[in-house]
């Protein structure tokens, strides 16, 4: 290896992105993810970075056409092959020596141990989401999460849960909150350009998956709501866009309630089509008990609908009760019934709480405010060298495209 | 704090007892506060001063204010005096009075008949508040940090000045929904209708409601053998006699209400049978066209009573009707005709009358009976999808079926009442109401308050079989909501007391546990018509069911229209805020287009009146 190649890799940071899955299916995790993707893309644009990507489940193959990543960013894709995963993520440890290694899902953070004997220099950063680290996890999962060097929770509840009930030091615990995805807000916008059809003013919303094994995401008790709420306002539909293993049983429970003229299934649907929802419907309920941080609930907000959600687990640091919705306890359709019922008889008050989110998502939770607290974050891990670089590059950069668009100042979560 | 608020509510209450009138200050011992105690007497047994209320029992020093009648005081009375009570009077105030003393609130289980009163029990520093087990009477309470209120009105409630005139969104809610407000909710918020079979204990500021009574839970198993079947028609029969019997005694003149039907026919016929000389009445139009006296004087003759019948023309009662509206305590869908009813035979002379009520109910007489059993089966029987099917499908624009059809609601289940009876007697349907609402006040309706007894008597109703099931849901909802209370307020008002002989808890409790089956036959009534020792002629026996109406439909649209229309246009200051009036408006005009039954107009007229009187 000549010397400037040698001093070109030591001039660049190496970052190790290894998650579960990027883009196989719909869901939370996997938005996330990529929303990281173009974290890093823009990152590496500043900062002389080399990425990789590790995921357990994609197809190797080609990533989507719609999906830009930077040319020069490394993707090994497994196929839920693990064997094959551990083994290439050794050698790469091995070859590169990563500054970072950034695990995407607690269930890879029992790798942090062959981290350490592969890439003693690394550092490890774990991402927990939601429930699946709120209960106590064991062996070496555990283990590796503990070992971490940082872990970060999208909420505040779920950084306390991961330092209560799994043991993480709190002075590695940072909130990084998620933010709306840019194709999201264009997709909204050109569809808010389009005239808004009218709406019955008595639409109820819920974007989520129907899977058997989140049954805590509270569409049953939206549905054992409904002859409460309909007995106030008549007129009201419940709108479910969403599919999954547990549609058909909800849709029984519909039929048993005899409210299944009032429910409408509409399956999977487009980002265009799901945009379309939102700009149709009046409030947007989800009484999940499961939510690390409910990406949901931001659409929701951004598309000026009043949330009602579960005051159970990370909704209630993403929803200000009664200022963006209201919060009711989990799984009392009492309650959810009179909330929902409040908010499609009082049209001011929906106004109110849906211009609030708005407001909220405009100033906390947009893609660029996302980004901007994984950067910051960012600097502190990079080794000083780069960091001097990159700011010399910065420099030269922004003078050139950037002066255009001034960063506004945002409030970093504690 | 002076006794003015107390003699303002007594004069509120005047008609109901024009005779005597009296009050009393009673000191609790431990307390700063003080009851005020009044009654008004319509004197029906011992019309001397000895039957005075407050009544008070110089023993204990307990104090008694009662409306109603105990029809078995006799019995009670000979008890008492055989445990060593003294007597002053011949009243059944005093037997109730004693009767407490002795037994305490067993006095409950006693006592038969109608009644609601109220006892300052002196030993226990309580106010015990009670009313009879079927709803007969009624008894209203307003409870307050700072003071309680009872009477056997609401208006009296209103009249004391301590309770604010702000309507109940929960009481209009229900009162939207069948016509009359259903208990304990009324349409003043605070004031509540002691449930029937209930009894209120106030002590220290605090309240306590109790059941005392419930309908019998099971029908007990029969055989179905003849020799079986007619034992207990045998027993029917004597239960039956006896509570016409014991309801003959009177110290003034009493009558018979006879409409020529079936059930006041077999009230008289029983009370001829007691051998009293009996005076029966019928109300009977003039014109022609509404006429029909002619069952009634068939039946009278062969009771060989003495009969009268009352006639008046329909010109003669329009005059009559802001009168009429005046006497509802609460608004009420019907009601008028029975205030016709009752002026006419308070005119004739008679402060007591019999009358049929509840043979419908108790003897299977109405078409819910046949109706209602079938929906329980098609509930039970129709597949959910079949369900929603059928809803999608009458939704769908072609059928041109509306929503707010009770059919449409039934099929849908979209009621919320959790059985299709409530739907057979409902004036307007859930859906129309809720849009009838402001928000506002559509979100302040409890619903439970008055569901919870619907969902109680559901409870109740599992051990029974179809029939006996409508027959308790009858008890429970329609009688004792709209019939009984009517007919207590609207006779009251005219300052006549009407027994009703076949809702007697003893006949009622026996009659629920014969099986349903033997109820319904070829014959209308079966049981009841096998309980009269002489058998009636056959024609009054095989006569289709028919109620005492008005021509209300003819009149609101004749005479009666540009009143109502005036009243209509516009909600008036007390609903203006509670509800959307161009949903009543449009009722009017489909009344008017023939699309919609006479009652939901009708409905908003009686409660606009109402609110009018009474709220500013």
């Amino acid at each position: 290896m000549k010397q400037t190649e040698v001093n070109q890799q030591l001039h660049r940071f190496r970052i190790f992105l290894a998650g579960t899955e990027f883009f196989r299916e719909p869901g939370g995790i996997q938005y996330v993810n990529r929303e990281l993707l173009r974290v890093l893309a823009e990152f590496a644009r500043e900062t002389p970075a080399d990425v990789e990507i590790f995921s357990l489940n994609d197809l190797p193959t080609a990533l989507p056409a719609e999906f830009e990543l930077p040319a020069d960013f490394r993707w090994h894709a497994f196929d839920r092959a693990r064997v094959g995963m551990v083994w290439k993520l050794e050698r790469r440890l091995l070859a590169a020596q990563p500054h970072l290694v950034l695990f995407t899902h607690v269930h890879l953070a029992g790798l942090a141990g062959l981290v350490r004997m592969a890439a003693p220099r690394a550092k490890i950063a774990v991402l927990g989401h939601g429930v699946e680290v709120w209960k106590r996890l064991r062996g070496q999962v555990a283990h590796g999460l503990r070992q971490a060097d940082a872990v970060m929770a999208p909420s505040e509840f779920t950084r306390t849960k991961m330092i209560e009930v799994n043991g993480v030091r709190p002075e590695r615990a940072t909130v990084i909150a998620h933010g709306l995805s840019p194709e999201w807000v264009k997709t909204f916008s050109a569809g808010e350009r389009r005239p808004r059809r009218v709406g019955t003013g008595m639409t109820l919303l819920s974007v989520t998956r129907l899977i058997r094994a989140d049954v805590l995401k509270g569409v049953d008790v939206v549905l054992r709501a409904m002859p409460e709420i309909l007995r106030r306002c008549p007129e009201a539909l419940y709108v479910i866009v969403g599919d999954g293993n547990d549609r058909a049983s909800l849709q029984q429970l519909a039929v048993e309630l005899g409210i299944a003229g009032r429910v409408e299934f509409r399956g999977e649907l487009t980002t265009e089509d799901i945009c379309r929802a939102y700009q149709e419907a009046d409030v947007f309920v989800l009484p999940s008990q499961t939510e690390g941080f409910g990406i949901v609930f931001l659409e929701a907000m951004y598309s000026g609908l009043p949330v009602v959600a579960a005051r159970s687990g990370g909704a209630p640091n993403v929803i200000e009760d009664g200022a963006t919705g209201i919060l009711v306890a989990p799984g009392d359709e009492k309650q959810l019934a009179a909330a929902v019922s409040r908010l499609l008889l009082m049209p001011e008050e929906r106004r109110k709480l849906g211009a609030g989110g708005r407001r909220l998502v405009e100033e906390q939770y947009l893609f660029r405010h996302f980004a901007g607290r994984w950067h910051r974050w960012m600097a502190r891990v990079v080794p000083e060298p780069i960091y001097l670089a990159r700011h010399a590059a910065v420099f030269a950069v922004r003078t050139e495209t950037r002066n255009s668009q001034p960063r506004k100042k945002e409030q970093m979560p504690a | 704090m002076s006794a003015e608020p107390l003699l303002a509510m007594l004069r509120e209450m005047t008609p109901r007892g024009p005779d005597d009138a009296g009050h009393v200050e009673v000191l609790p011992r431990q307390s700063h506060g003080r009851w005020l105690l009044g009654a008004c007497r319509l004197a029906i047994l011992d019309l001397s001063m000895a039957g005075h209320q407050p009544m008070h029992d110089p023993q204990t020093g307990n104090w008694l204010v009662y409306n109603g009648e105990i029809f078995n005081f006799g019995d009670l009375r000979r008890e008492l005096e055989a445990a060593g009570c003294a007597f002053q009077s011949n009243c059944d105030t005093e037997v109730l009075l004693h009767g407490y003393r002795v037994w305490g609130e067993d006095v409950l289980q006693r006592a038969r008949g109608m009644f609601a009163f109220g006892i300052w029990d002196e030993a226990r520093q309580t106010l015990l508040l009670a009313r009879d087990r079927l709803g007969i009477k009624p008894v209203y309470y307003y409870q307050h940090p700072e003071r309680f209120l009872f009477a056997s009105e609401l208006r009296a409630l209103l009249e004391s000045g301590f309770v604010p005139r702000e309507l109940d969104p929960t009481g209009l809610d229900s009162f939207l929904k069948f016509g009359a407000v259903q208990e304990p909710a009324t349409l003043i918020r605070d004031i509540r209708l002691l449930p029937a079979g209930h009894l209120l204990r106030w002590r220290d500021g605090r309240i306590a409601i109790e059941r005392y009574w419930s309908l019998p839970a099971q029908a007990v198993a029969a055989n179905g053998s003849e020799a079986e079947r007619q034992r207990h028609i045998e027993e029917v029969r004597e239960s039956l006699a006896e509570s016409v019997r014991i309801r003959l005694v009177s110290d003034v003149p009493l009558g018979i209400f006879l409409s020529g039907g079936l059930d006041s026919s077999v009230v008289a016929a029983l009370a001829a049978q007691s051998g009293n000389h009996i005076q029966t009445f019928t109300i009977n139009f003039t014109e022609k066209r509404f006429a029909e006296g002619a069952k009634a004087r068939r039946v009278a003759e062969h009771l060989g009573s003495e009969h009268m019948e009352l006639l008046f023309s329909q010109r003669d009662l329009l005059p009559v009707l802001p009168e009429a509206l005046a006497a509802m305590d609460q608004p009420t869908v019907d009601g008028i005709n029975t205030y016709f009813v009752s002026r006419l035979t308070k005119q004739a002379g008679v402060t007591v009358a019999l009358s049929g009520l509840g043979g419908d109910e108790l003897f299977a007489g109405y078409r819910s009976f046949r109706m209602v059993p079938r929906m329980e089966q098609a509930d039970r029987w129709m597949p959910h999808w079949a369900r929603a099917l059928a809803g999608s499908l009458l939704d769908a624009r072609m059928f041109r079926f509306r929503r707010d059809r009770k059919f449409s609601v039934w099929v849908r289940r979209e009621d919320g009442f959790g059985h299709p009876f409530y739907l057979s007697r409902l004036v307007l349907t859930p859906a129309r109401v809720a849009r009838l609402f402001q928000p506002e006040w559509l979100l302040a309706i409890e619903f439970s308050v008055y569901e919870k007894e619907v969902q109680e008597v559901q409870r109740l109703i599992a051990g029974h079989d179809a029939v006996n099931r409508v027959s308790c849901l009858e008890l429970t909802s329609y009688l004792r909501n709209t019939l009984l209370r009517d007919t207590d307020c609207m006779s009251m008002a005219n300052s006549l007391e009407v027994r009703v002989p076949l809702i007697d808890h003893v006949v009622t409790e026996q009659m629920l546990r014969l099986p349903g089956a033997w109820k319904l036959g070829r014959q209308r009534k079966p049981l009841l018509v096998a309980a009269l020792e002489k058998p009636l002629p056959a024609d009054i026996l095989q006569q289709p069911k028919r109620g005492f109406e008005f021509p209300w439909d003819f009149w609101l649209r004749g005479e009666l229209r540009g009143e109502v229309e005036e009243t209509l246009a516009e909600p008036g200051p007390a609903l203006a805020p509670m509800l959307q009036w161009e949903g009543v408006r449009q009722l009017w005009s489909e009344f008017l287009d023939g699309r919609v039954h006479w009652s939901r107009v009708w409905l908003f007229y009686v409660l606009r009146k109402w609110t009018d009187r009474h709220i500013q």
